[in-house]
């Protein structure tokens, strides 16, 4: 009985095997199973020439051919992309302009939030599915969050000092006085207009991240696929 | 390999349809794997049989068909392809997208034929 063993077949299956390494294992192996399917299909159980079995071969292509159809289609448009917009670049900066903020605010921290920050800067400018309005935008809410909190930080620094700088001392008739620096210091509703601008800026760059990440590939090219309509 | 530019047309225009070609073929009744490939390359729509099964693995996995093991008189059993849902709404769109697209071609190739 002529099966799938003739020579040329088997060495056939050895080439499309080696051609196939590449290849996720599961799909080599269907692969493999498949054509030597094709090969049963086409003797089925007969015998068959030698002349018979290399059209066979050759109708079925070069092995590598085959493998070539079945590697993950890299280069074939899709329109999928369209309907979804993939968005990963665009979180990943935004993700680190923010991040980089928090960073800062640690003070321990702050070396690496510059570094994450500058990144996140060069990600912004390569952000080509926002339009440059809209990248301006992002630089301007989220990526003014750095200096922002280094302001923050000096401004809380300044007033700490300012408060530990006041010597005080009550004398014996009971009056409290203070030296270096003069009693009528900021007011006391400062630190809440401060912290109410803080709140408020943070909830502007939260909104203002969520509204360009929805906008995503609105306004930027289309990935290249074929448009029939 | 042919660097003939109509052969490569050709080779393109295959490698669009021949997706749709199988979605088709599959709409009619269910069919072997080797059958499917020998009417393929009768019809002149495959240049390399073998390319065929990678693509049907690729349909099967998008569930746009579906298989199913079957005794055979002779030998081991078949797989035997067919569509699913899935693959039926796939090919009704591209019914109406490919005459809407080779109504466009034709207007343009007539067009620049009159000219």
């Amino acid at each position: 009985m002529m099966d799938t063993t003739h020579p040329l077949i088997t060495d056939y299956l050895d080439r499309l095997r080696r051609a196939a390494v590449g290849l996720p294992e599961t799909d080599a192996r269907e692969l493999a199973a498949d054509i030597e399917e094709h090969f049963r299909a086409a003797t089925d159980g007969r015998a068959i020439s030698a002349a018979e079995v290399r059209t066979l071969i050759d109708r079925l292509g070069p092995p590598e051919d085959l493998v070539a159809a079945a590697a993950p289609p890299n280069t074939a448009p899709t329109t999928e992309p369209a309907a979804q917009p993939r968005r990963e670049w665009e979180a990943t900066t935004v993700a680190m302009l923010l991040a980089a903020e928090v960073l800062i605010l640690t003070i321990l921290l702050i070396p690496i939030g510059l570094v994450v920050w500058v990144i996140g800067l060069v990600f912004l400018a390569r952000c080509r599915r926002w339009t440059s309005s809209q990248r301006l935008q992002a630089g301007l809410v989220l990526g003014s969050g750095v200096p922002v909190a280094l302001l923050a930080l000096v401004a809380s620094g300044m007033a700490t000092f300012r408060s530990v700088s006041q010597a005080c001392s009550v004398d014996a008739a009971g009056v409290e006085h203070c030296t270096g620096a003069p009693s009528s210091g900021p007011a006391a509703w400062v630190p809440w207009i401060l912290a109410a601008l803080g709140i408020g800026y943070a909830v502007l760059q939260i909104v203002t991240a969520r509204r360009l990440l929805a906008a995503v590939g609105e306004h930027g090219p289309r990935p290249k696929g074929l448009r029939l309509r | 390999m042919t660097a003939d530019p109509e052969g490569k047309a050709l080779a393109q225009l295959r490698r669009g349809a021949l997706e749709n070609c199988v979605l088709a073929l599959l709409a009619e009744d269910e069919r072997y794997g080797y059958d499917l490939v020998g009417e393929l390359a009768e019809a002149g729509l495959v240049a390399s049989e073998g390319t065929v099964y990678p693509l049907l693995s690729r349909l099967r996995k998008d569930d746009l068909v579906t298989t199913t093991w079957r005794e055979s008189d002779a030998g081991p059993p078949r797989r035997y392809y067919s569509l699913t849902p899935t693959g039926r709404r796939a090919l009704a769109d591209f019914r109406v997208a490919w005459s809407d697209f080779r109504a466009s071609v034709d207007r343009l190739l007539d067009g620049k034929a009159q000219q």
